[in-house]
């Protein structure tokens, strides 16, 4: 796989799985990084077989193979596949000689995991001085919590963000696994992090171990409200979309699930919209009540139309799906495994040409085992015998290449 | 890399949360950040009526997204504002921004080496027609798919506590800012960086636009489905167990004979909603969520407690670990602030011997 772009020439060994590994190396891999993505065919990337958010998958009478799972598809591609058996004695050599020619490791295995698999940070840096890896724990590698089990509303609840997210007066609200929003915010993170470690190893000569701890992020992304508490005392609890400063609400237009986001800065901006709807002097609440009499019946996109015409902030609430359609700027087309997908780019751009583009959909299960393991320098009749011995998988998609 | 005579210098172009956030987290990583005021130490003026005095609110913000940062505030028009744009990196909140009267354009081109990070509320999408270019965070969650996907199905679309649409475009800017100073040092130039709120937030609501591009499904708002929130003597819980948790979580709970059985399923648990989550609040409504939670934990079942912003401050987890730290504020009160949610080498401080990687000027 030729790679050039803004990471050209860096190296990511990737052992994670499900989103906020997967997303991070994806992006890393989309502005050029060499990323290896290794699994055990016995144990593979679970997101090759996600049936959490729609149910689609072994039963759903479909084919199934390594490539049916619709996100896997996206936080997959650009990346390099080698299968391993990583409990094998034989791999521990593979694994030595892909450390050494890497930048960074990146996990975000449960605590235990890398200690029984033998690949503590000091192993790593014994064989790799310059080594860097990046743990995207769920607690940290520390504490009385540190072995807790976690999926994005653990995260959720144990960081803040369900206390002060929900209707006023409601119950707390989870963003559930449809947005999953603390993997979401790892995955935009961790990228640069790595990025940084790489390059102070390769200033100072010497590796470190990065611990990027998911709760620890969700409670950071409401600081401002924690600090807010110390100095006030005021405990913040959810009042639906209203924040402080503003009004926000949203009113339902003419079609299912249809609705438009208003938002009120100033007393300058509810006297527009009290006088667009010829009411006289009224409450964040009534402008929402008349708002919502007056545009039940209306198209939302002409509703916007109508109050930005008054000067009021005004957007249609749009579905994920619908943003294709508005923002087509966004997508980039990826090869799939039927056809070509049209799956959003990269949450930032970079004004270089060619700094991120898609070279590759994503791999079968050691597609390139065959072609890593020559590059380590292992030779045809060891590939062949690790493949006759389970070691390694994939192997064979080299062999018949070459035959 | 990290402080020292060769650290890299970043200038914050005025004040957004999302050039803040971003220069908070830089500032971190050893880089000298500082911040050109239009007007150094002027405030939004508070708002009468519907408008809560958001002034106090955003002073605290200012706190935490300052702290830790040995950041030099000075006006554009002042000498020392001028000097503090000889930068490896320029964070501005908006591409027309002008410095000394020049753009950032223009400020990239005289110094071809500089990164510029944009947080562009136009995105890339300044001249397209349709929905409009946001003008808030909270129509950015609108038009972004992100504000669709939170709360009940047929409620009102919900935003996410917080400062998220800000704080997630800073994510963005940190990574690409990374990712340009990595391409610098290979290439001797530099770049502009952009992201916006609408981008960044659409980013992280990928699931909704690959299942409906690939399966044709819509996913909605809320679930009906497996995990609940269910309320306990002291607030609530997060109820998250996977269908092979359920007998762990059914002697955890002590589930009575009659509603295991009942619920024997996570079919069934689905398909009866609300008399599950009844039967299960029947118990949790008597126990402490800590309890519950640590019971539950124990067994391997990924269930987390509700924890509010108070009780943060006393969390075991974040004292052990020192995450949660005191500053001191201008007017000389001490106040509490997470820390960076990494460690290097087990430690919150950079490592001592992080010194190098400034570009040559």
């Amino acid at each position: 796989m030729g790679n050039s772009g803004a990471l050209d020439g860096f190296r990511a060994l990737d052992l994670s799985r499900i989103t906020a590994g997967g997303r991070t190396t994806q992006i890393l891999a989309d502005f050029g990084a060499d990323v290896v993505k290794l699994e055990s065919p016995s144990s593979p990337d679970p997101f090759r077989h996600w049936t959490m958010v729609t149910g689609v998958g072994a039963d759903d009478g479909a084919t199934v193979d390594d490539l049916s799972s619709t996100p896997f598809r996206t936080v997959g591609r650009n990346k390099r596949s080698m299968g391993v058996d990583l409990k094998a004695p034989q791999a521990r050599e593979i694994v030595r000689r892909l450390v050494a020619q890497s930048d960074v490791v990146i996990e975000n295995f449960r605590r235990g995991v890398l200690e029984r698999l033998g690949l503590t940070f000091e192993q790593l840096r014994a064989w790799n001085p310059r080594i860097v890896l990046l743990s995207l724990s769920s607690q940290g590698e520390t504490g009385p919590t540190a072995s807790y089990a976690s999926y994005g509303v653990t995260l959720e609840a144990l960081g803040g963000l369900m206390s002060i997210t929900g209707y006023e007066g409601g119950a707390p609200t989870w963003t559930t696994s449809k947005l999953n929003y603390p993997d979401q915010a790892v995955s935009l993170l961790a990228p640069g992090l790595a990025v940084w470690g790489v390059m102070h190893a390769r200033a100072t000569g010497h590796g470190i171990h990065i611990d990027l701890a998911q709760r620890e992020l969700v409670t950071s992304l409401l600081g401002d409200l924690v600090v807010d508490y110390t100095m006030t005392d005021e405990v913040p609890v959810p009042h639906g979309n209203r924040t402080p400063g503003a009004v926000d609400f949203c009113v339902r237009c003419a079609g299912e699930n249809h609705w438009v986001a208003v938002s009120l800065r100033s007393d300058d901006d509810c006297a527009r919209l009290a006088a667009i709807l010829g009411e006289r002097d009224p409450t964040g609440d009534e402008l929402q009540r008349s708002l919502g009499e007056r545009l039940a019946a209306r198209d939302r996109f002409e509703a916007v139309r109508w109050l930005r015409a008054a000067g009021i902030a005004a957007a249609p609430v749009l579905a994920g799906y619908e943003t294709e359609e508005q923002f087509p700027e966004f997508f980039v087309s990826v090869p799939g495994p039927d056809r070509v997908e049209n799956q959003f780019g990269w949450p930032f751009t970079i004004d270089v040409e060619g700094a991120a583009t898609i070279r590759a959909g994503a791999a079968h299960i050691g597609q390139h085992t065959g072609e890593i393991l020559a590059e380590l320098g292992f030779s045809a009749g060891e590939v062949e015998s690790m493949s006759d011995e389970g070691v390694v998988f994939g192997a064979a998609f080299a062999r018949e290449g070459s035959e | 890399m990290s402080g020292g005579q060769n650290a890299l210098r970043v200038v914050e172009i005025g004040y957004h949360p999302a050039t803040a956030l971003c220069g908070k987290l830089l500032a971190a990583l050893g880089m000298e950040v500082s911040r050109l005021d239009a007007d150094a130490g002027t405030m939004e003026a508070s708002r009468p009526s519907d408008f809560t005095d958001n002034s106090s609110f955003e002073s605290h913000r200012r706190l935490y997204l300052d702290a830790g940062k040995g950041a030099a505030f000075a006006s554009t028009r002042s000498p020392s504002g001028s000097a503090a744009l000889a930068a490896d990196v320029l964070l501005a909140s908006d591409p027309a921004v002008l410095v000394g009267g020049k753009s950032v354009d223009a400020l990239r081109t005289a110094d071809p080496r500089v990164v510029v990070a944009v947080a562009d509320e136009r995105g890339d999408s300044a001249d397209v027609e349709g929905p409009g270019i946001p003008d808030t965070g909270f129509q950015a969650m609108a038009l972004s798919g992100f504000l669709s996907i939170v709360g009940e199905a047929d409620r009102e679309p919900l935003r996410i506590g917080g400062s998220q649409a800000e704080y997630a475009t800073a994510l963005s800017l940190f990574s690409g800012v990374l990712f340009a100073l990595y391409r610098r040092d290979a290439s001797g130039t530099g770049a502009t960086v952009s992201s916006s709120a609408l981008r960044s937030l659409a980013y992280m609501d990928w699931k909704t636009e690959v299942y409906h591009e690939r399966e044709g499904k819509r996913l909605v708002r809320g679930s009906r489905t497996g995990p609940a929130v269910v309320r306990c003597l002291d607030g609530y819980l997060g109820l998250y167990y996977r269908p092979e948790d359920w007998p762990a979580v059914k002697e955890v709970l002590g589930l009575p004979d009659g509603a295991a059985e009942r619920f024997a399923t996570q079919k069934r648990r689905d398909d009866d909603r609300d008399a599950f989550a009844a039967a299960i609040e029947a118990i949790t409504i008597a126990e402490s969520k800590h309890d519950l939670c640590s019971r539950l934990q124990a067994r391997g079942v990924p269930a987390g407690a509700v924890l509010t912003v108070s009780e943060l401050l006393e969390d075991e987890q974040y004292a052990s670990r020192g995450f949660l730290q005191a500053y001191p504020s201008p007017s000389g009160r001490w106040f509490i602030a997470p820390a960076m949610p990494w460690t290097i080498d087990g430690a919150r401080e950079l490592p001592v011997d992080g010194v190098g990687g400034g570009a040559e000027r």
